[in-house]
């Protein structure tokens, strides 16, 4: 995973990241030409697709995922990985479950708060004990995954009709879901962490070269610790968006292989494997395009296992891309 | 050159700190399930019955089975997770492959598993794409082909001698427990005593220094990926025999389980040291779990994931923890 | 003749990396080469050992033309190279890593390990080395692990051995037991090739010498006939003619006044066996020059101070300030800057622009509440743009499109962003071509006189005769001698060095 690679889109002046050579550009844009074909080949063909609702249900669909594309693409950046987000969603998932009885505002506080301690205990895991940020991720998996599990004894538990988390799990403005929204907010915060604020250049900088960074004096590993700790904070939200929708806490089914879309949104988005670049509108797209993908295929008719393997196709494909004109 | 002294004494004292490392990740997995079967057969009277044992191990029988061919993936320096899938979809193939006899109900699913380990292989070891992308996207097609094959499940009317492979008993021993056992001792006469075995550990250990050996990298990497998808068709049939039905979703999860087998068993996820047996003594251990937590009735089934998630976490700090003291 | 090279050249586009070079290697001779980075070494190695193929002349085995087109081909007519890296398994056993890929058969799919093991035993045994072949072989220290990799390639059936800086990670005893295997391998009419550049052990071992500069053979003679100052002359000899005739050398004017106060102070330094009870100061508008061969601890030295690497022992005080803590970021901070000589994977920030690799150490100072000054930025990287000549289209061009030269530049610009009292840099005109290696001397000149105390390493003496007031040299990781640079001529450095490589005895 370490490609030295031309990139995308001129970045804003200012901000580290690398920089375009023309010759990329079609690749760098291919994700929003994609979207855009999708798009029209889906108003055109699919049945049903003009209809709002469908656009509204998309909409909540997209919001957990555009979080945790974004800590993803922030964890590749640095030239990283992190696989535990899916768990960590259903994880604090339960723990909202949990925790109802202290009243819905804390639950939701505690689930989040969850995410942010598996975030910040792997970002320790990495930095510290040196682990590589794919076998500590793979693990926090797994373990997340069994701890949300037992919580609620296998179970899902059902939701309250009402209170703040249905209200998320349904509210919208006009055709957009209140959690799209404060998706996107989180978004703009996030592009600007990553091209104005220290922690966010940090990240970019250990990501071209952790040892250039080093002997420059930079902090590298609370950056690490930084950056995954942001990772599981932003699960940790996606995991109470997911709730809300769901209307239960369900920790065999939220979440389950949501990392898979997370890294595929971040790469087809324009954040390579080999770090020194993070795409927050491309990493957006992204995700719209693989949930558009999912609603094609169902609203088709077509096996929801297809678009898996279409999808998973699709990072194949993008990756090889990207070894390809490195 | 009092420098000179001290760097000798250092040195020594580091190889024995190396030695008691090594001594620690071969074989303390094999110690930790020991010490637990021990406390599990104080606290639950009928625990250290043989029924109660061979219980525990031919339901990890197919895991196990599995987890050998994680280790030589492992230890060659990747994994492999289309495993999982692999048994769904074997025992699928099994069930259909059935009316043509049980030999075909074998063969077939061990030839289709060893046909993606192909294809798995080939795609790592020529394009260089990282193997948790390319067996992930094997993970997800896999699942498909069973689901489209069988829906969620297909049923075997008349198991036959097919279904006594899984099911009965030889001298006494459950079958299961002697393929288990037999494929543990090929594999580590494979991994010990063959030159595939040790160039499976010279890639895992240094593959720049391994290709510059003149060992045929590529080669080894196909073949273990292959040996990886034949064990996982293996599992899947002997399931199917088991469970006289195809299952697709049968074998979810067995990628993560065998690789926190194998890691708790001692095997380095960076590649180039593990046992056979240190792996055996994880999966023996997780199942051991599983049967400790289905014995406490007020535990609900949940926690197995949690303790195995447990013990995996613990694992990879621990051999952190060592590969940090043997580096310094 | 056993082996034989005649005009042997080799270019990389355009950089020459070996010109013109015919050696010689007779069976049952050892074979010194010598020569400092860059000098063509490796490159002449790797032709021999069919890694690369020449551009140009001939090699020849037993007096017949062959060319290797692979590194497999080249072991099978019997040439091999043993490297410092060692090229093993770690966690396999002495004698798996001795017949690794061509393990002895057992019942046609087995490895008989019985066989194995005896074999190697019997190798390691005509060698004088007494290692259990069954153990481990990261167990063993790293001298005997090279001897396991020695042991591997004549097994293999090596006529021709090159042994790359075979002792350089030994110690004590470990260096006898080589030299008692070189012995036995001239014994069986093997050739050897030492390269080394401990001029003490090439002087006991070989029988003839060669050196190698600027990828040209410039010496070739016997032992006897080739005295210590000769060799090291050739090795670190004039190699800009023009450049230092040009150059006036400088006189000692800023000396000559009051003695300023110490900029930094480093005492009793060490770091493993690579820095040994360093002790250096630097004034105030002062250049110290750090010289000494391949090998010698310049770059562990620095590193030890600045704390990219934790020393065992020492102190290092900045502006009278001790220096609590061995990291970069605490250095930085108390006005301690390093240039590293590797300047592509520790220095620049390969896939960023120009603007973020000259800020890189000083994000805290241009930011306020954790956001990043835009304004401030930029007005710091068109400061150095300007000050330091870069030649770029921009603030915002990517690194990796500026000449090496320019890229130092940029590196010397992040170093004074940080506003240091002391910089230490590391072979700063490394793989800079002649004019902008003059513009990095009038910038290093600057800071001196500035009030910066200034350290600079270097293998090319002119170089740092020219640019210090004083020099240290520096042998195995100690300090073997300083002088002051006013009035002194390359020759006499060149004889201390001389002295402390003679003085220096295993």
């Amino acid at each position: 995973m370490s490609e030295q690679m031309a990139e995308a889109a001129p970045a804003a002046p200012g901000s580290p990241q690398a920089q375009v050579t023309d010759g990329t550009w079609i690749r760098s844009s291919s994700v929003y030409i994609a979207f855009a074909a999708l798009v029209l080949f889906d108003f055109i063909v699919t049945p049903g697709f003009r209809n709002p609702a469908v656009i509204r249900s998309l909409l909540f669909d997209s919001a957990p995922v555009i979080l945790i594309a974004l800590g993803q693409s922030l964890a590749i950046g640095t030239r990283g990985i992190d696989l535990s987000v899916g768990s960590v969603m259903a994880l604090s998932s339960s723990v909202i479950g949990i925790t109802l009885g202290m009243g819905q505002g804390g639950s939701m506080v505690l689930g989040i708060g969850a995410g942010l301690v598996c975030g910040v205990f792997n970002g320790l895991l990495i930095a510290v004990l040196r682990i590589d940020p794919l076998i500590s991720s793979l693990s926090l998996l797994v373990a997340a995954r069994g701890l949300a599990q037992a919580l609620l004894g296998g179970a899902r538990m059902d939701l309250p009709f009402d209170g703040p988390i249905p209200w998320l799990g349904a509210a919208t403005v006009s055709v957009i879901p209140v959690t799209a929204l404060i998706a996107l907010g989180v978004a703009m915060l996030f592009a600007f962490l990553v091209k104005r604020t220290t922690p966010g250049h940090y990240a970019i900088y250990a990501g071209a070269s952790r040892t250039a960074a080093f002997l420059a004096g930079q902090p590298v590993r609370a950056t690490l610790a930084f950056v995954y700790g942001l990772s599981g904070l932003l699960a940790g939200v996606a995991g109470l968006f997911a709730t809300a929708r769901l209307g239960a806490a369900d920790p065999n089914y939220i979440g389950v292989q949501f990392e898979l879309d997370a890294i595929a949104a971040a790469v087809i988005g324009g954040t390579p494997l080999s770090g020194g670049r993070i795409s927050v509108v491309g990493t957006i797209f992204g995700v719209l395009l693989l949930e558009v993908l999912d609603a094609s295929f169902i609203m088709n008719d077509i096996s929801a296992t297809y678009a898996q393997i279409l999808k998973a196709a699709f990072i194949v494909g993008a990756l090889y891309l990207q070894r390809a004109g490195g | 050159m009092s420098a000179v002294g001290d760097l000798a004494g250092a040195k020594r004292a580091a190889v024995n700190r190396a030695r008691i490392v090594g001594l620690i990740q071969a074989r303390g997995a094999i110690l930790v399930l020991l010490l637990a079967a021990l406390a599990a057969g104080l606290v639950f009277p009928d625990f250290l019955h043989a029924a109660n044992l061979e219980d525990i191990i031919t339901a990890a029988s197919f895991l196990g089975l599995v987890a050998v061919g994680q280790t030589f993936v492992i230890i060659l320096g990747g994994f492999d997770l289309s495993v999982g899938s692999m048994v769904g979809l074997g025992t699928v193939l099994a069930a259909y492959a059935l009316p043509f006899g049980w030999v075909a109900a074998l063969l077939l699913p061990i030839l289709v598993g060893t046909l993606v380990g192909l294809i798995d292989g080939l795609l790592i070891a020529r394009t260089r794409m990282a193997p948790f992308i390319v067996t992930l996207a094997a993970l997800l097609a896999l699942k498909g082909a069973a689901i489209a094959l069988a829906g969620e499940s297909m049923v075997i009317a008349a198991p036959g001698f097919f279904g006594a492979i899984a099911n009965g008993h030889w001298l006494g021993v459950s079958n299961l427990i002697i393929i288990l056992l037999a494929a543990y001792a090929l594999g580590a006469l494979a991994l010990n005593r063959t030159p595939f075995g040790a160039a499976v550990f010279a890639i895992g250990g240094n593959e720049e220094a391994a290709r510059m050996l003149g060992i045929r990298v590529e080669r080894v990497k196909v073949q273990t990926y292959c040996l990886s998808g034949g064990l996982a068709g293996l599992s899947g049939a002997l399931l199917a025999a088991r469970l006289s039905s195809g299952l697709s979703s049968a074998g979810n999860g067995y990628e993560l389980q065998s690789i926190a087998a194998a890691v708790i068993g001692g095997v380095l996820l960076t590649g180039g040291v593990g046992t056979m047996f240190g792996a055996l003594a994880g999966v023996l251990l997780l199942g051991l779990i599983n049967n400790v937590i289905n014995q406490i009735g007020s535990l609900s089934a949940a926690y197995q994931g949690l303790a195995s998630g447990a013990f995996l976490l613990l694992a990879v700090m621990i051999q952190a923890g060592l590969s940090r003291s043997r580096r310094s | 003749m056993l082996l034989e090279t005649r005009a042997l050249s080799k270019s990389f586009g355009v950089v020459a990396a070996l010109r013109d070079v015919s050696f010689s290697l007779r069976a049952g001779e050892v074979h010194g080469l010598m020569g400092e980075n860059g000098a063509g070494k490796s490159t002449l190695i790797k032709l021999l050992t069919g890694f690369h193929q020449p551009s140009s002349g001939e090699i020849l085995l037993d007096g017949t033309d062959v060319s290797f087109d692979s590194p497999r081909a080249a072991q099978a007519a019997g040439v091999a190279a043993v490297y410092q890296e060692i090229n093993l398994i770690p966690e396999r056993s002495v004698a798996a890593n001795i017949f690794l890929a061509r393990e002895p058969r057992q019942l046609g799919v087995l490895t008989d390990t019985a066989k194995m093991v005896a074999d190697s035993a019997a190798i390691l045994g005509r060698y004088g080395l007494a290692i259990d072949p069954r153990r481990p072989l990261s167990t063993l220290g790293l001298g005997l692990q090279q001897m396991v990799s020695i042991a591997r390639v004549v097994s293999l059936g090596a006529r021709v051995v090159i042994m790359d800086e075979p002792t350089s990670a030994l110690a004590g005893a470990e260096v006898d037991i080589l030299y008692g295997v070189v012995e036995q391998l001239r014994r069986e009419g093997r050739g050897i090739i030492y390269v080394s550049h401990r001029l003490s052990e090439c002087y006991r071992l070989c029988d003839r010498l060669t050196v190698l500069r600027d990828g040209r053979m410039v010496e070739s003679a016997a032992t006897g006939d080739l005295p210590r100052s000769r060799l090291v002359a050739a090795m670190l000899g004039r190699e800009n003619a023009a450049g230092s005739a040009a150059a006036p050398h400088r006189a000692a004017t800023a000396t000559a006044a009051a003695p300023a106060e110490t900029a930094m102070l480093v005492t009793g330094l060490s770091w493993r066996t690579r820095v040994r009870d360093v002790a250096l100061s630097v004034r105030r508008g002062e250049i110290l020059g750090l010289v000494g061969l391949l090998g010698a601890g310049r770059t562990e030295t620095f590193k030890a101070i600045y704390g990219a690497e934790t020393p065992d022992r020492g102190q290092v005080e900045v502006a009278g300030r001790r220096l609590a803590h061995a990291r970069p970021a605490s250095s930085i901070r108390r006005g301690l800057a390093f240039l590293s000589e590797d300047r592509r994977s520790e220095g620049i920030f390969p896939k960023l622009s120009v603007r973020a690799n000259l800020t890189a150490a000083v994000l805290p100072r241009i930011s306020r509440f954790g956001i990043v000054s835009r304004r401030r930025q930029t007005e710091l990287v068109t400061r150095y743009i300007r000050e330091l000549a870069i030649k770029t289209t921009g603030p915002e061009a990517l690194i990796s499109e500026l000449s090496g030269g320019n890229q130092q530049k940029v590196l010397i610009g992040r170093a004074l962003c940080t506003e240091p009292r002391v910089v230490m840099l590391d072979d700063p005109t490394r793989g800079i071509d002649v004019g902008a290696k003059a513009e990095v001397h009038r910038t290093i000149r600057t800071l001196a006189q500035q009030g910066l105390g200034v350290v600079v390493a270097s293998s090319e003496v002119e170089e740092v005769l020219e640019l210090s007031d004083r020099l240290i040299v520096l042998n195995e990781g100690a300090v073997a001698g300083e002088l002051e640079t006013a009035g002194r001529e390359p020759e006499d450095v060149l004889a201390l060095l001389a002295a402390a490589a003679e003085a220096h005895t295993q």
